[in-house]
């Protein structure tokens, strides 16, 4: 069974069809659901009675930090299919994954930067959360950086794989110590914006927009995997017959 | 195999009995050490396998590594080790007993006695390579694979390599090597020419 | 275990023979400390209170510093296919390295600390906190970094990429380690520091010599 999903459903090959199908599908299915969240977060939900329009940017920050954490997650899993199994799909896409995480990473550091200027009058505060999306990015920036100084494909899938576990393992240990850091140092004064239970006409859009950013997470990596496989398959027939019809 | 993207070679097979040399003959950066390399178990071929006494050895290539000698391009010598501590490390390394008697006798064999405890860093590249053919001695292994085994041996060096050469064959081991030169073997080595 | 031992004192004779690189990095540590008063005045209040973190991220720059080369002479020596070729696991053999690498290179740091401290206007009580907490976590910035160091064998100007790739994985370490000097300071109880430094080396001792054993099967496949 798992050799034959090996051979047929996990093969670049099947993958390169597969994906071609279901790309135009993804990329109404984000149309869709980010249309939806943007009027529907941006316009129609109520004002915060706290915080008054500045709480829209959550409709672009929280989704972003959480397919950010869950992009690094997928990767792990990569890594460990790329390690273990050698599934050659699970290692494009580990390496595709990468940079759309980290634009997610950036984007929930940037906006939560700004969402910070109303909220705490500074652009940057040492909260815990922040600060584990910072040290994700970090870790982001470290894949990054190994993936492009290695030349050789094999090898630098499986370095990048390792140090992907690594990241992964670490990840929560990370985080904890940070907000066990932050309640130390910084007194319990942030914890009054702790948000009470979210009302259900803020809530839907929400919903909607981390819906959208995961199919817009899919659907680009979808596009990147093709055009990597494409690339990596070079000698083979299929590519050529792909590429010249 | 390719590396780099770059095909080195395919359609290599051979089979080689105990008791046989095999030199790997082949221009420069035709993948001769590459298939040395794959020989070792170091690396995973593309496409194909290779089988020791009917196993293929990647099925265990640890069981398989203890029964080889690997020489590679450099020669595995620690610089800031003497002679003499370069072969107990090697000793220790691979869970042999050596008295110091037993390395002395290595030393003398391979010609080094006056540099017994000269650090490494000091000796010339012959001197290294003899050094790294001591290795040899001091633990029997049925298959040597010898990567440019000649380079920078003076004509007395390359002497000690044949005789060893020779009597691993007597003992029916194997040896495979990459090489551009002839050696004085008792036996006349069979030749896989890559890229030909 | 006399393997480790044996294995252990060939890396300690190898360093000594190469006195540079294991003074080097204490020179640096001894120097970057003492950039700081000048950099920031000798206020001694203001010195103590940022003495213990000034210490643990010189200490931790230190080691990623030199921790690139642990690999690297054996490298060029090829030296790395002895490691490969013995009948021992390759973890045990990396384990050692790690372990004579820490003692070359991390304790000497450990032992100019108190000095260090003193310069720095720390009282002795946290003097002796901060040295018990480097003590417990500079095996596992060894370990964390042999990992990346293994990863990184082989290619050339790597400077910049290892601190990169393994700095974030120090962070627990840093936290906790200038998070019970801290508590020392203010006299309170500081068991729950070491027990939590205690258990990340013991982690890293349990996994990091493999995950560097695995990644140096995977760099000579390269």
């Amino acid at each position: 069974m798992w050799d034959w999903l090996k051979q047929n459903g996990l093969s670049p090959k099947s993958f390169y069809r597969t994906s071609g199908l279901c790309l135009p599908w993804l990329t109404v299915l984000f149309l869709g659901c980010a249309g939806f969240g943007l009027i529907d977060g941006l316009y129609i939900a109520p004002a915060d009675y706290q915080q008054g329009d500045g709480f829209r940017i959550m409709y672009v920050h929280v989704p972003s930090a959480f397919a950010a954490m869950a992009v690094y997650f997928a990767m792990a899993i990569c890594a460990v299919l790329t390690l273990v199994w050698r599934v050659k799909l699970a290692a494009v896409c580990m390496s595709c994954s990468a940079p759309i995480g980290a634009s997610f990473t950036f984007l929930a550091l940037v906006t939560g930067s700004i969402w910070g200027k109303p909220m705490w009058g500074t652009w940057w505060i040492w909260d815990a959360r922040l600060t584990s999306v910072l040290i994700l990015f970090f870790l982001y920036m470290g894949f990054i950086a190994l993936q492009s100084i290695l030349a050789e494909q094999h090898y630098r899938d499986r370095a990048c794989a390792l140090i992907a576990l690594v990241g992964v393992i670490n990840l929560p240990i990370i985080h904890y110590s940070v907000i066990w850091w932050n309640t130390l140092h910084q007194g319990p004064s942030i914890s009054q914006l702790a948000k009470p239970a979210i009302a259900p006409s803020m809530l839907y859009p929400l919903l909607a927009m981390i819906a959208a950013f995961f199919l817009f997470y899919l659907s680009v990596l979808f596009m990147r995997m093709r055009n990597q496989i494409l690339l990596r398959e070079k000698h083979t027939h299929w590519v050529r017959e792909v590429v010249l019809s | 195999m390719s590396r780099n993207n770059t095909l080195l070679f395919q359609g290599v097979s051979y089979a080689l009995a105990s008791g046989q040399v095999l030199s790997v003959r082949g221009a420069n950066g035709i993948g001769k050490s590459t298939l040395l390399r794959i020989l070792a178990g170091f690396i995973e071929p593309q496409q194909g396998s290779v089988s020791y006494d009917n196993q293929v050895i990647f099925q265990d290539v640890a069981a398989y590594q203890h029964g080889i000698h690997y020489l590679g391009h450099d020669n595995g010598v620690r610089q800031y080790l003497t002679v003499y501590e370069n072969l107990t490390f090697y000793a220790v390394l691979n869970d042999r007993v050596l008295s110091t008697s037993q390395c002395n006798e290595v030393i003398q064999r391979v010609g080094l006695w006056a540099f017994r405890d000269t650090q490494a860093l000091c000796l010339s590249a012959g001197q290294l390579r003899r050094l790294s053919l001591a290795k040899l001695l001091l633990r029997p292994a049925p298959f040597w694979i010898l990567d440019e085994p000649t380079t920078a041996l003076d004509d007395q060096g390359q002497q000690i390599l044949a005789d060893l050469i020779n009597q691993q064959l007597q003992q029916n081991g194997m040896v495979v090597m990459a090489t551009h030169q002839d050696i004085a073997l008792t036996s006349k080595p069979n030749v896989l020419r890559l890229g030909s | 275990m006399t393997l480790f031992f044996s294995l252990v004192s060939y890396e300690l004779r190898i360093t000594m023979r190469q006195a540079f690189s294991w003074v080097t990095p204490l020179v640096f540590f001894i120097i970057v400390i003492c950039l700081f008063p000048l950099s920031i005045g000798t206020h001694s209040a203001l010195l103590s209170e940022i003495a213990p973190g000034m210490i643990w991220v010189t200490a931790l720059l230190a080691v990623l510093i030199s921790i690139g080369s642990l690999f690297r002479t054996e490298d060029e020596e090829g030296s790395l296919s002895l490691l490969l070729l013995s009948p021992y696991p390759l973890s045990v053999l990396v384990f050692a390295k790690i372990a004579s690498y820490w003692l070359t290179h991390c304790l000497p740091l450990i032992c100019v600390t108190p000095l260090l401290g003193f310069m720095l206007h720390l009282p002795a009580l946290q003097v002796l906190v901060l040295c018990l907490t480097l003590l417990l976590g500079t095996p596992a910035l060894c370990l964390l970094g042999a990992i990346g160091a293994a990863l990184l064998v082989g290619i050339r100007g790597n400077g910049l990429l290892l601190p990169i790739l393994i700095m974030p994985l120090y962070i627990p370490i840093l936290i906790f380690g200038t998070s019970a000097v801290l508590a020392a300071s203010q006299e309170q109880p500081l068991s729950a520091y070491f027990a939590i430094m205690g258990a990340f080396t013991f982690m890293s001792v349990a996994m990091a010599p493999i995950l560097t054993a695995v990644a140096l099967r995977m760099g000579v496949s390269q």
